[in-house]
């Protein structure tokens, strides 16, 4: 079974993604409510999740500086990041792009689609 | 020239037509109108003031518009996030996954759901609107097929069309179809896939929607005809307008956000072409055959529609950074506009360019202006510009700056250049500033010993 590291600082967003990857996949969520209990759950879960999803805007640290400290931590550094963002302009996107994540997701999601759209993006093939 | 475009549809029982050629001529009466500044000492002293204006626009402009690009993108992520969770628990909720729901709590349900899509489709389009609108999303110009790119927005279409029961079809009138234009393909294929669902939703069932295209040497002509219930006459124009429907159920009940036309507008005046509704004949209200025999004919169209086309430019512009990609921009941004452009990559090759176009005179034209880039390696914008104005023959061209810089980090160079456009520049601006000095130079022209003065006095 897979298992989803869910990284947002909003709580209805983390338990709607959740329940969604839940109900229509059937995979394992773990979910943190920062940048920092994000590393800290990624290092602690045993084994590693086989994916990220993690918000763009949370305060504190965001979620491009949280991806750029798990790339320095080898145990962490191959674990595939989604960035879920609110924010769709063209710009973002491209900064996105280049911090190079395994893809981009955008809010509001579909919930009904979100685990086909992860699976897509990372040529899953459950 | 730049290419020319007609777009000419129709909802119910009407044609909205899209027209290019119209804008040239335009440009054309325009300059013909324009009449003499005067002495020389008037246009100095204008001259002088302009500069000192535009200094001041500039920077507010630029100051403005990072405020705004600010906050259209905070309001977006602000507006999406309560979404995200609401659109995530109706979702999970009205889908079964969690268990079932009775029947009228599944109503419920559905309505807060599709509002929710309602809603996320509305800040969408509103967002998409704000960015096109104040340029910040520039149109990738490509070489498209016209044929092709009809085709693919029928058959994006067919679905749609299906489930309302509706015949959708596609009609050439042009005598090959080999029609290639410069357009966005994306962004003209939204224009077209609005226009043709539009066309199916306000069709009666069993009814034909259909895409005709024509072209000629001049212009190319798209139109979307239905057989639905027509608009009246005077909302005509109005229906391009944010939020204005035909009757103001239609956005619930037809499931549009009231912005599609205005997005539609937008993109086809980006690309220099001109969109609008015509009744068609059997409405008989207005007299027109619908047919776009002559796109040239400006009356049909209304001077709202043509004002913002009214900048397009003729001449030759030199166009100087050391950054390809830059230049390829200007330059397709510049060729769109109907100028006609070179390139150079240095400050020692604009001389060289500028020299030798001047002197050669015919058969290659002259230039009319020069944008000119700051920061080059070798020879920098200054010394460049020096260099042109201290030489009699190049001293007459105007000369735009081009730079990361605002006209207050570079004294210098303000009292030397005719024009200044900080980077990152927006299209608009930029054609603007070109066009305002191109016609202070034709103003001064008539006289060429004259202007020359002018021009060395100014430095």
């Amino acid at each position: 079974m897979r298992r989803i590291l869910i990284i947002d600082d909003e709580e209805d967003i983390r338990e709607v993604a959740a329940l969604s990857l839940e109900a229509t996949a059937g995979w394992e969520i773990v979910t943190a409510s920062s940048g920092a209990d994000g590393i800290l759950a990624a290092g602690n879960s045993k084994p590693v999740p086989d994916a990220i999803l993690m918000d763009v805007m949370m305060p504190e640290m965001d979620g491009p500086t949280t991806f750029r400290m798990m790339q320095q931590n080898p145990e962490l550094a191959g674990i595939p990041v989604i960035l879920l963002t609110a924010k769709v302009q063209g710009v973002d996107q491209r900064r996105f792009a280049d911090l190079g994540v395994a893809a981009v997701l955008f809010k509001p999601f579909n919930p009904l689609t979100l685990a086909d759209q992860i699976c897509e993006k990372l040529g899953w093939k459950d | 020239m730049s290419f020319s475009l007609t777009i000419f549809s129709g909802l119910f029982l009407t044609c909205i037509c899209l027209l290019g050629v119209l804008a040239l001529r335009l440009a054309r009466k325009v300059r013909q109108q324009e009449r003499d500044l005067g002495g020389l000492s008037q246009t100095l002293e204008r001259s002088r003031e302009h500069a000192e204006e535009q200094k001041h626009r500039l920077a507010e402009r630029s100051d403005l518009d990072r405020a705004k690009d600010e906050f259209i993108s905070t309001v977006s992520h602000e507006l999406r996030t309560p979404l995200t969770s609401i659109r995530g628990a109706l979702g999970l909720l009205s889908s079964g996954l969690l268990g079932n729901v009775d029947a009228r709590a599944h109503n419920l349900l559905r309505i807060a759901s599709t509002n929710t899509e309602r809603l996320i489709r509305l800040i969408n389009d509103i967002l998409d609107l704000e960015r096109m609108e104040s340029g910040r999303s520039p149109v990738n110009l490509r070489r498209c097929s016209l044929v092709d790119l009809s085709r693919e927005a029928v058959e994006m279409m067919s679905a749609l069309a299906e489930a309302a029961q509706i015949r959708l079809e596609m009609n050439s009138y042009a005598a090959h179809d080999a029609i290639y234009f410069d357009a966005d393909p994306d962004r003209i294929l939204q224009v077209l896939t609005n226009l043709l669902s539009n066309a199916i939703k306000f069709s009666p069932e069993g009814s034909t929607v259909s895409l005709e295209i024509d072209a000629n040497t001049d212009a190319l002509s798209l139109k979307v005809i239905d057989r639905g219930r027509g608009i009246p006459v005077d909302k005509l124009e109005s229906i391009f307008d944010r939020f204005q429907q035909v009757e103001s159920t239609d956005s619930s009940k037809k499931g549009g956000t009231g912005l599609g036309l205005a997005i539609c507008r937008s993109i086809i005046q980006q690309h220099g072409g001109l969109i609008w509704a015509q009744p068609n004949e059997s409405w008989g209200q207005l007299d027109h055959n619908g047919a776009p025999t002559n796109p040239g004919i400006g009356d049909t169209a209304s001077p709202r529609e043509i004002a913002p086309l009214a900048e397009r430019g003729e001449g030759l512009i030199l166009v100087c950074d050391d950054d390809p990609g830059i230049r390829t921009v200007v330059r397709e941004q510049l060729r769109r506009h109907g100028y006609d452009v070179i390139e150079a990559g240095s400050g020692e090759e604009v001389i060289a360019l500028a020299n030798e176009q001047t002197m050669r005179n015919a058969p290659s034209p002259a230039i009319s202006a020069i944008l000119l880039d700051h920061y080059l390696p070798g020879l920098n914008g200054w010394e460049t510009l020096r260099q042109l104005k201290s030489s009699a023959t190049t001293a007459a061209i105007p000369v735009v700056i081009l730079s990361v810089s605002s006209p207050s980090e570079r004294p210098l160079l303000v009292g030397e250049a005719q024009g200044w456009v900080q980077k990152p520049y927006n299209e608009s601006l930029l054609l603007d500033e070109l066009g305002r000095v191109l016609k202070s130079k034709a103003g001064t022209v008539k006289d060429p010993k004259h202007n020359l003065r002018t021009s060395r006095l100014t430095a």
